[in-house]
């Protein structure tokens, strides 16, 4: 699966990180650093509560021909269905294509026990690149990251130091993290700090 | 010599004395990196490579210590983690740490340490008098002493706090170092790096195993650094460790771990291992944690850790000068330094032997005293050889000397060596290096709750079954002989990588070349000194806790005769040591004592921490900031910039009140309450938990949630409900509304957010399956501005609203969707302060525009933001309850007085029953009530407990306590709730609030409703 | 640490995790003729054995399922995990929910809707 990206068309309003610094720790042995945190600013994020009736709508939007497995994500073009829970599932879209997406979600849905609830604004999505990611990761989360273990495609939602997280797994060495706004600027500064062995850097 | 080296040893301190100790050659030491330390304030030389230890006895220094409880001087011991005596505090200020072992500091460049639980001097320790009283000082002597009288017992802490613990912690607080933790997984977890741990990691690794090798020391190896007489495949040991570790080095999933102690074993394969990152680094890079913790999840664990040589016990064992055989032996091959020049080797077995062989060849006299009679082997032969004089069936029955060992008293003894048969000789000798033979180390394995048995043949305690999804090796397996620990390893890496569900690869093991010896001890545990029982020197067991074998005599006399009691009444086995050279010497002890076998009597339970753990390491990077997460709303930054102060509600930080120049608290918060009634305030309520509920039984779920009815709520209308336990009591608040014919937006308490979802989602998974409702939490979706006060429709209006205010078209408890400034918004006509009261919800994102757009659209109006404590104020000018204010988890909604919220209809809810039960309805309940305190600028504390009679004798009758209270300025006068017993029925009355100073506040019971009885502001 | 096996997300440190104690209490109706000692039982009493434990398990930091886990409180070995609603599939499992003194109480009974009102239920299901 490709990661994450946000090629969207980027609406006005704030985000929780709008107001953070760029960050750089220098990589002590040179090079790049070995953590790169960029927010996906305003990724669209549309929570599906439902069970596999769910799918021909979804599918109809997404063009997805299945729903994910557990713990794996599905991904058609910029849209990504990441498995949350025996009914549940994330829907990361393009920005501000969620609130059309949405719409039409519950729109079709209607006759279904469903629940289509956009959560663009709830989480903060961050995407995470460079060498040391799992390393980094592996400091607050007790999840074996080994790519033999979590790899592309692979989503998980666990605990990062003291902050509820989803993580999912992109084929390069890359991960998106998905969390409550509040806790963006925590797992940020978290993140950075964590990272000062191999270099780290906020890009906002 | 290098130039630093002067500069530093020879200008700021006095000159550093020669390595008088230190062999001409050989050694794992690099000759060519000198380094300089100090201990106890003098300077002294070593090399890299050295341990504190090894350094110090490299410059002859012996005496390192004083001694627990009697303050004895004390040397070293032992080479690695097992040494009890030797502890030192390391570092200065701030990065001081005591109780380090000497044995396991690493050397380096300015390496400043001292010695501990010595005053003034090392050399001169009053505490010393201990000693000369020790016959005062018994077994269990705290208890004995310090038991009566009992109102004593706060004097006798004092004085006992003074005296016991182990070490001085830093003299300042703050730790300036960097601890980090790290999760790891593994297939095979090896916890040991001598040479059955390195075998086994091998054979894991050539597996395909994902492996951890973790070892205390600097480098891999364990005990064959320390053996010149061996070779692996034709190599040195050296050599053969190299070839090893590089193999393993060079593949991706081996994670090797130098300078790491796995120090807990925990369920279901789970360990905690500390790395001492940077603490052998004279000047250690900024970017690196000093230790980091690690927590392994393995799949399998070798539990590799070796095995201990134990003491043995005579008289005057504890001297400094007196030593371990196989630390003897490791300092002369391992690190060049020859402890001694005149030594005597005191053993029950054959490896001292080979300690006696390299004190030999490394120049010094040595003489062999040997427990056994008959003496065979190829070991003894070639001690013999070499011209070594051996006693057989002797035993050193005295050791002396006033601060190092000067003479032993040698005589012939019986079997078990607990008789002197014949007069004995004196010798002046200067180290003492003695065996007991060896113990497994098998705390871990005992941490992990596997089972040991009882050794007849070596004399040990080693694992039989495992209770983890583990294996041991080696030594500590009971396996001392290099050959076969070897094999052990193999096998159990082989069997390991098995087990974690690998191919195992076909390794083969090398071929050893070793002494042949026998690995049999003699069992001879206490050595007799020709004195009656119990007289004479002290002979110790324990060394770092002083409990002698007399102790241990005396303890089981006393009735101590489980092994678990005998550890707490003589401190046998406890503190950093754990019992690592004590143990079995005590047990043993014990056993005779008791006329038992040795198995009968068991052994304690191995605890965790193997080796003390830094609390920095388990701490980790939980500290400061990132101790616990701090949430902020999306207009925080207005009230940041508008110089509000805030709360803690939970993690959130909520604006507690906006101080004006020069303004109290009081003033604020008095200027808020009063702009809120009588033009508008605004308050930032996004904290507010928010649950979307969709589902055809939506309304059916709330139904059974809340007290009340919800089945008839109209779409777009709102309803307060109240939630209760199972028990009736209240656990939530909130309005809900109705979005849609299945669709619901219910609100919650900002601190019980997630507990209400997740309780919601208890239910609907656990007890009502049946159900279809989906719950999704959209607490941060929206950001709300709570606008309150008679202008609150004005200041919509100025701010462009696209809807009617007008009552009739919006009436209380009711929800529009609008626009403002063009973004929507949903408004909710609901109101915590008795005003005509919108919230303002917009998505998170325009949260902060949304707020400053109403800030300027009310400036006209006067429009004052107010913040949490206003917003207490407000609510219980209206007498509305706060849950978890007013209410603690066991106050019922009738306790309450909201009787009026409980459906009599309703043929369940969650609670029904138990509102029910015969003690809901007593009348000595504790039920809410408004106090007016009878001097009006008189506020209550809240906590204050109310009584009837002000004078009654303590303790007094009382009848609750002060839930909530303040200065309300609407009405003029202070405004209190209370929860009291049989409140309801001293309504009128006057209670008593006596105050801590003897002052007492006189108030009258009054109905919790204090500002605009009959709601007739509601709609502005 | 446990290793506790979620069913949906698979093996997890119990740190995400919580325990919402013992499993199988049938909650009385709230229209029943229980005595208050009786309503007891399944309001306040709780077992605390010593060896198997049916017990409730969240996986709070993950997919926030419930499910029954039976666990042996000495060992700490974890015998099956079995989903909400049903009962435990090993002997030992079994074994452990009929010895339950719960299953004799008039609490449980109470919890049972009586057989007319069961089959009036599942008609409208």
């Amino acid at each position: 699966m490709a990661s994450v990206s946000n090629e969207g068309q980027r609406p006005p309003g704030r985000t929780a990180l709008t107001d953070m610094t760029v960050m750089t720790h220098d990589n002590p042995d040179g090079g790049k650093p070995g953590l790169v945190i960029t927010e996906l600013a305003h990724l669209g994020k549309i929570n599906l509560r439902g069970g596999s009736d769910m799918l021909p709508v979804i599918s109809n939007h997404t063009g997805c021909s299945a729903l994910p497995d557990n713990n794996r994500v599905v991904s058609v073009g910029d849209r990504h269905i990441v498995w949350l829970g025996p009914d549940e599932f994330l829907l990361l879209c393009a920005a501000g294509s969620e609130t059309h997406l949405h719409s039409q979600l519950t729109l079709d849905m209607a006759g279904i026990h469903a629940a289509v609830t956009n959560v663009t604004d709830s989480l903060c999505a961050l995407s995470l690149r460079g060498k040391a990611v799992r390393r980094v990761l592996a400091k607050g989360c007790a999840l074996d990251l080994h790519s033999s273990k979590f790899g592309t495609g692979d989503c998980a939602q666990t605990m990062l130091a003291h902050a509820a997280v989803t993580l999912i797994a992109h084929d390069a060495p890359g991960f998106t993290l998905v969390c409550r706004t509040s806790f963006a600027p925590y797992v940020t500064e978290w993140l950075m700090d964590a990272g000062l062995e191999f270099g780290a850097s906020f890009r906002g | 010599m290098t130039k630093s080296v002067m500069t530093r040893a020879g200008l700021f301190t006095r000159a550093a004395p020669q390595q008088l100790s230190r062999s001409a050659g050989g050694g794992r030491i690099d000759r060519s990196k000198p380094v300089s330390f100090t201990f106890d304030g003098c300077s002294y030389r070593g090399y890299e490579g050295d341990t504190l230890a090894s350094a110090l006895l490299a410059n002859n220094v012996h005496l390192v210590g004083r001694s627990f409880k009697y303050h004895r001087p004390r040397g070293i011991l032992a080479a690695g983690s097992e040494e009890p005596n030797a502890l030192v505090r390391v570092g200065r200020g701030a990065r001081a740490e005591p109780n380090l072992r000497a044995t396991q500091v690493e050397l380096h460049e300015g390496l400043y340490a001292e010695s501990q639980n010595r005053f003034p001097s090392l050399k001169f320790d009053v505490g010393a008098i201990n000693s000369a009283l020790q016959s005062f000082f018994p077994a269990g002597f705290y208890y004995k002493t310090f038991m009566w009288p009992a109102s004593m017992w706060m004097t006798y802490e004092h004085v006992i706090r003074h005296a016991a613990g182990l070490g001085r912690v830093a003299d300042e607080h703050d730790d300036p170092d960097r601890y980090e933790r790290i999760h790891a997984h593994c297939d095979v977890l090896v916890a040991g790096g001598g040479v059955a741990g390195l075998m086994a990691a091998l054979q894991a690794a050539r597996s395909g195993a994902r492996v951890i090798l973790a070892d205390e020391q600097n480098e891999f190896g364990g005990w064959l650094l320390g053996e010149a007489d061996v070779t692996i495949d034709g190599d040195t040991p050296a050599g053969w460790i190299a070839g090893v570790v590089a193999e393993l080095a060079a593949i991706d999933d081996v994670t090797l771990l130098p300078r790491t102690t796995v120090f807990g074993y925990m369920d279901h394969n789970y360990l905690t291992l500390t790395e001492r990152v940077t603490d052998h680094m004279a000047s250690p890079p900024a970017h690196l944690p000093r230790q980091r913790l690690w927590k392994v999840r393995a799949t399998q664990t070798i539990l590799a850790q070796g095995a201990h040589e134990r003491p043995l016990v005579f008289s005057g064992n504890d001297l400094p000068g007196v030593m371990l055989a196989g630390a003897v032996r490791t300092y002369i091959n391992r690190y060049g330094v020859v402890p001694g020049n005149r030594t005597v080797v005191f053993t029950n077995n054959d490896d001292a032997y080979r300690t006696a062989l390299a004190l030999d060849s490394a120049g010094a006299h040595v003489l062999v005293v040997d427990l056994r009679r008959d003496l065979r082997g190829e070991l003894v032969k070639s001690v013999r050889a070499a011209g070594i004089e051996v006693l057989s069936g002797h035993a050193v029955t005295i050791a002396s000397g006033t601060q190092h060992l000067a003479r032993v008293q040698i005589a012939p003894v019986n079997e078990g060596g607990s008789t002197v048969l014949d007069d004995p000789f004196h010798m002046d000798c200067d180290l003492l290096a003695m065996s007991g033979g060896l113990s497994p180390a098998v705390h871990l394995h005992s941490q992990a709750r596997g089972k040991l048995g009882w050794d007849d043949r070596l004399l040990c305690f080693k694992p039989t079954t495992v209770h983890e999804a583990s294996f041991n090796a080696g030594a500590g397996n009971g396996v001392f002989d290099t050959e076969k620990a070897i094999a052990d390893g193999l096998k159990a890496g082989g069997a390991a990588a098995k087990a974690a569900g690998l191919t195992v690869s076909d390794t083969e093991a090398p071929a050893i070349e070793a002494p042949n010896q026998s690995w049999r001890p003699l069992a001879a545990w206490k050595i007799g000194n020709g004195y009656g029982p119990g007289q004479g020197p002290k002979a110790f067991v324990d060394f770092q806790n002083d409990v002698t074998a007399s102790d241990v005599g005396l303890a089981a006399r006393e009735g101590y005769q489980s092994v678990e009691h005998l550890k707490r009444y003589t401190t046998l086995g406890m503190a950093t040591d754990q019992g690592k050279t004590s143990n079995i010497n005590g047990l043993a002890i014990l056993a005779d004592a008791l006329g038992r076998e040795i198995p009968e009597v068991g052994t304690t339970t191995f605890r965790m921490p193997y080796t003390p753990a830094s609390i920095g390491a388990i701490a980790g990077r939980d500290i400061g900031t990132l101790f616990d997460p701090t949430r902020l709303t999306r207009m925080d930054e207005w009230h940041r910039a508008n110089g509000a102060t805030f709360e803690h509600v939970g993690q959130w930080m909520r604006a507690w009140y906006y101080p004006k120049d020069g303004e109290t608290m009081q003033d604020a918060v008095n200027r808020e309450v009063l702009a809120a009634r009588t033009t508008a305030g605004i308050l930032d309520a996004s904290t507010l938990g928010k649950i979307d509920i969709r589902g055809p039984d939506a309304a059916e779920f709330l139904n059974r949630l809340y007290t009340n009815s919800w089945l008839k709520l109209g779409i777009g209308k709102c309803r307060y409900g109240l939630m209760l336990k199972d028990d009736g009591m209240v656990m939530d608040d909130g309005v809900t509304t109705r979005l849609g014919e299945n669709h619901f937006h219910m609100t919650t308490t900002t601190g019980g957010a997630a507990g209400v979802l997740d309780w919601m989602e208890e239910w609907l998974q656990t007890e009502w399956p049946d159900l279809k409702v989906y719950l999704t939490s959209v607490t941060e979706e929206w950001s709300v501005a709570t606008l309150s006060g008679p202008n609150a429709a004005k200041i919509l209006q100025a701010a462009g609203i696209d809807i009617s205010l007008d009552t009739a078209d919006f009436p209380f408890m009711s929800m529009r969707e609008a626009h403002i400034a063009g973004l929507p918004v949903r408004v909710f006509r609901i109101s915590f302060t008795g005003e005509l009261s919108y919230e303002i919800n917009i998505r998170a994102r325009h949260g902060l525009a949304l707020w400053t757009h109403l800030m300027a659209a009310g400036e006209a109006f006067g429009l004052t933001p107010y913040g949490t404590e206003a917003m207490h104020v407000l609510r219980a000018e209206k007498g509305f309850i706060i849950v978890g204010q007013e209410t603690d988890g066991s106050v019922t909604p009738q306790d309450l007085g909201m009787d009026w919220i409980v459906s009599k209809v309703k043929p369940d809810f969650i609670g029904k029953r138990a509102l029910e039960r015969a003690s809901m309805a007593m009348e000595d309940r504790k039920q809410l009530v408004g106090l007016r305190t009878r001097d009006r600028r008189r506020v209550i504390p809240e906590g204050a407990h109310a009584v009837l009679d002000p004078n009654e004798e303590m303790p007094m009758t009382m009848l609750g306590q002060v839930t909530s209270s303040y200065y309300s300025p609407n009405i003029g006068g202070s405004i209190a709730m209370a929860m009291l017993k049989g409140g309801r029925a001293l309504m009128g009355g006057t209670v008593y609030l006596p105050m801590l100073d003897g002052d007492v506040i006189e108030a009258e019971v009054v109905e919790p409703m204090f500002f605009d009885p009959k709601g007739e502001r509601i709609n502005g | 640490m446990l290793l506790i096996t979620c069913p949906h997300c698979g093996p997890r440190d119990e740190s995400e995790f919580s325990c919402g104690g013992e499993a199988h209490i049938a909650r009385p109706l709230a229209e029943n003729n229980l005595t208050d000692a009786e309503f007891a039982d399944y309001l306040f009493l709780r077992d605390n054995p010593k060896g198997l434990f049916l017990e409730r398990w969240r996986h709070a930091a993950g997919c926030r399922r419930w499910f029954n886990m039976a666990r042996d409180t000495v060992t700490h070995e974890i015998v099956e995990i079995y989903p909400m609603g049903s009962g435990p599939a090993s002997q030992a499992g079994k074994a452990a929910h009929a010895a339950s003194w719960r299953r004799d109480t008039a609490a449980e009974a109470a919890a049972k809707p009586a057989p007319k009102a069961r089959a009036k239920k599942e008609q409208v299901s």
